[in-house]
């Protein structure tokens, strides 16, 4: 199991006498920051057996009563719980507060804000390191797709994802999204989404990335466009769009559809 | 175990001390539970929750009385294994039964999987024979009067039931004060028109959207209510209402004679957007739709309250 960075978590982690560590860890990071390999590797270095849990409140209490059975060691791996219902987090409160002698939890999540408060305050939280450019370049090598693409990827699942997704078209689509949304008619403008992934498992390019690559765009012609009045229509293009951004990450359950629309008819009041 | 088998079970007398009853059709498990405690020649009893039974299960006289033990929706034995266990093995050991009623049966549970060979299903019985028993008690109930009954009672044989012993009292009343006989399909009819047989509130939701986007305030609130009362949730409602306002906009602002191109809507689509547009401007449209993604947004911070988020966004919008 490589990894392309998370240097200084691993060595924080190390750090911690193997019968020191806690025995309920939430690892923090954005989607594709390998932070279900580190969990793996947190139970290898224990020499635990790997269990791989389901996020279900029937998975959540199936866990909970085998974990108090089991004899061996064990790592229980709780992996993006973000989408874990109230209740299941309700039961995960147990473990927190008793839980079994060899056995280790860990959970894997994209935003601390979804987890209750009584959950983090009762585990060893961990937050992986953003990626350099360098490792971000190294891995993109590795994967065989332009360097270009580290300017508005944060993680190697985010550069994986953009691989997927067609990379020439997906940045020629980005470019002509940013030229037209405002100079387009309405009725028109509101089919830029045909081509986004507005729901779960959809086909198209992935929204999140596709808003970054747009903000990437925006600060690049900003940046050109110094000192007219345009390039700051540009920047306060980009501003907007991180508010949506931060939005897709941090709301549970988010409706993505009317996220873009709304995006999409806000960009144009902007920009009109 | 399917009803088929339960009956053979009931004809030879030999039934499983535990039976799980689930489905919408309550009044087919009560004949089956009527059939069941003749078979075995005990009494009924009704009780909320397997614990109260437990004192007499565990009781060893051999004075003690055996019961047919009915429980409806006794959530903490569906969640208990522990329970489940204990009771399966404690009544074993008796002359007792047990029928456990469950309203909603989730098949994705664990209790649902390791029993599923003791739950019967009573699913809704087939047209053909929900017209037989109508006509069993209305013989001259026309074929299109029978399917319009099935279709208000919405193919609940309980309902069915409840809905002609309306008809019929109503029959009985009407004969003895008028001294005329419309007979019993006309006094269906009767009921039906006047509103005295509950007609379902179908496609609420759709007439609420309707109402919103022509900027009916009063029918509005109206369907809003009716919705609310028919179980319908306000992420749907938020839902067609964003879609509906969506294609409004599209509809109305679109300048080509293509809509459908231009738009990406389909042929029905733009006539169902068509048949509201026009009652708000454009500002107002791109306004509905910033509200309506707003409130969305609340509703899963946790900032309002769904139950509120509806009046709030029509008090807003219209």
């Amino acid at each position: 199991m490589r990894l392309f960075g998370q240097q200084k978590l691993l060595n924080n982690l190390s750090r911690i006498a193997d019968d020191k560590f806690p025995l309920f860890s939430i690892i923090v990071g954005p989607k594709g920051s390998e932070k279900n390999v580190v969990a793996v590797m947190i139970a290898e270095r224990m020499k635990d057996s790997v269990v791989h849990c389901g996020i279900s409140i029937v998975d959540v209490r199936t866990t909970i009563s085998t974990s108090y059975k089991v004899k061996m060691p064990t790592a229980y791996l709780f992996e993006d719980v973000d989408k874990m219902s109230n209740e299941a987090k309700s039961a995960l409160l147990k473990i927190t507060e008793e839980p079994p002698n060899r056995c280790h939890f860990i959970m894997t999540i994209e935003s601390i804000a979804s987890m209750p408060a009584t959950i983090v305050s009762r585990a060893a939280v961990f937050y992986t390191d953003a990626y350099t450019k360098d490792e971000l370049n190294a891995y993109a090598e590795s994967v065989d797709v332009d360097n270009v693409v580290c300017e508005f990827c944060d993680t190697p699942g985010d550069i994986d994802v953009f691989k997927t997704n067609n990379p020439d078209d997906f940045l020629e689509y980005v470019d002509l999204v940013l030229d037209n949304v405002a100079q387009v008619g309405i009725a028109n403008s509101l089919k830029i989404g045909d081509k986004i992934a507005l729901k779960e498992n959809a086909d198209g390019y992935d929204l999140r990335l596709f808003w970054k690559a747009f903000m990437y765009e925006c600060m690049q012609r900003a940046e050109e466009e110094l000192p007219k009045k345009v390039a700051f229509d540009y920047a306060s293009g980009a501003l907007l769009t991180s508010k949506y951004v931060s939005e897709l990450v941090s709301v549970r359950g988010v409706n993505r559809n009317m996220l873009f629309l709304d995006w999409v008819l806000e960009i144009r009041r902007e920009w009109e | 175990m399917d009803v088929g088998s339960l009956k053979a079970h009931i004809k030879t007398k030999e039934l499983p001390h535990i039976m799980i009853f689930a489905g919408d059709e309550w009044q087919v498990q009560k004949i089956y539970i009527e059939q069941i405690a003749k078979a075995l020649q005990l009494e009924k009893k009704r009780v909320d929750a397997v614990s109260d039974i437990l004192p007499a299960l565990r009781n060893k006289s051999f004075v003690k009385q055996s019961f047919l033990y009915v429980i409806r929706d006794d959530k903490e034995f569906v969640a208990s294994e522990k329970l489940q266990n204990y009771v399966t093995k404690t009544i074993e050991n008796t002359a007792s039964y047990l029928i456990l009623l469950i309203t909603k049966l989730d098949k994705r549970t664990k209790f649902y999987n390791s029993h599923k060979d003791m739950i019967v299903e009573f699913t809704a019985l087939p047209d053909m024979w929900l017209k037989k028993y109508i006509k069993n008690y209305i013989p001259d109930m026309s074929e299109r009067n029978c399917n319009t009954f099935i279709e208000l009672c919405e193919h609940d044989y309980g309902r069915i039931l409840l809905e002609i012993d309306k008809v019929k009292n109503w029959h009985d009343a009407y004969v003895e004060d008028k001294e005329q006989d419309i007979g019993l399909q006309g006094a269906f009819l009767r009921l039906v028109t006047s509103g005295v047989i509950y007609r379902p509130p179908a496609d609420a939701i759709f007439d609420l959207v309707e109402a919103i986007l022509m900027r009916d305030v009063e029918k509005s609130f109206a369907l809003l209510e009716e919705s609310y009362a028919s179980g319908e949730a306000t992420m749907v409602m938020l839902t067609v209402l964003f879609n509906n306002a969506k294609a409004v906009l599209q509809v109305q602002t679109c300048t080509s004679n293509n809509i459908s191109k231009s738009t990406g809507l389909t042929n029905w689509q733009i006539m169902s957007a068509k048949k509201v547009a026009g009652h708000y401007k454009e500002a107002e449209l791109i306004k509905m739709i910033h509200k309506i993604k707003e409130v969305e947004t609340k509703i899963k911070t946790g900032k309002i309250e769904d139950k509120f988020a509806m009046d709030y966004l029509l008090l807003s919008i219209l």
